[in-house]
């Protein structure tokens, strides 16, 4: 779920989305990153049970549904790997 | 705002909530099975027990949400997955409401796919067996043809037909 995190140097504006890693692809929300990744400055964390998304600057023009579009992208690439060839990487 | 709806069989809940009674083959109290959700301004979420939708139903039904929604699922609780469904357009109560039960549908629909899919797996394997490695009729008439052929072109040729007109048959 989004929120909103405070850096050391002040308070910037960053929001999250933890994917359940037992849902997930981490590939799969790599590959979501990926393809925004123009769009604002991300970090990803692997964690046990979550692979978190955190972002900061996000462009103004998508800022509102990023979050969103960066779920569904990772889902719909979830779904693409667990329907592939066992021999893909997942 | 928060709603909640039993939608399913269950047996004692009383009938202002909503709930259907099921007994059970003998008469006696039924499983109880409800599907809750609970309803925002933008939002519907529910929760899918796995035990009963496996994860590939969820995801066939999920990937047919996506176009017209934001999905985001979670793991709440062990055995469960959580679904959010945001509408990419117009929300409203009765918009979300009826979306949960779409996608309620929809993974009664992709766990029957799955079940039929598998109860008749042997049966597609003998039919794609016979349709590329047996001889059908349709192949040996084929190859008896091909056999035809390759004869054709190992006979002798005493008339000397196969020679082009343009060569002297004598010349030769």
């Amino acid at each position: 779920m989004p929120a909103d995190q405070n850096s050391p140097d002040g308070p910037v504006a960053m929001d999250r989305l933890d994917f359940s890693a037992d849902i997930y692809s981490p590939v799969a929300v790599e590959r979501a990153v990926s393809v925004f990744g123009e769009l604002a400055k991300f970090t990803v964390t692997h964690g046990d049970a979550d692979v978190s998304v955190s972002w900061a600057d996000a462009d103004a023009d998508v800022a509102d549904v990023l979050a969103d579009e960066l779920a569904n992208y990772a889902l719909n690439e979830t779904i693409l790997l667990s329907r592939a060839p066992s021999t893909t990487l997942r | 705002m928060s709603n909640e709806a039993a939608v399913a069989a269950t047996t004692e809940a009383p009938e202002s909530s909503g709930a259907v009674n099921a007994p059970g083959a003998n008469g006696e109290a039924a499983e109880t099975a409800e599907f809750t959700f609970e309803l925002s301004s933008t939002e519907v979420i529910f929760p899918i027990d796995e035990s009963i939708y496996p994860r590939d139903a969820i995801f066939g039904a999920a990937y047919l949400f996506i176009d017209r929604c934001y999905v985001f699922l979670t793991r709440p609780a062990d055995g469960t997955v959580g679904v959010r469904l945001r509408p990419k357009g117009e929300r409203s109560e009765e918009i979300l409401e009826a979306l949960a039960g779409e996608f309620a549908n929809e993974l009664l629909n992709q766990l029957l796919r799955a079940r039929i899919a598998e109860s008749t797996t042997k049966i597609r394997e003998f039919y794609m067996q016979r349709a590329f490695f047996e001889n059908t009729p349709s192949h040996s008439t084929i190859d008896a043809l091909l056999a035809e052929l390759d004869e054709e072109e190992l006979a002798d040729d005493p008339l000397e037909i196969s020679v082009p007109w343009e060569e002297e048959p004598s010349a030769s």
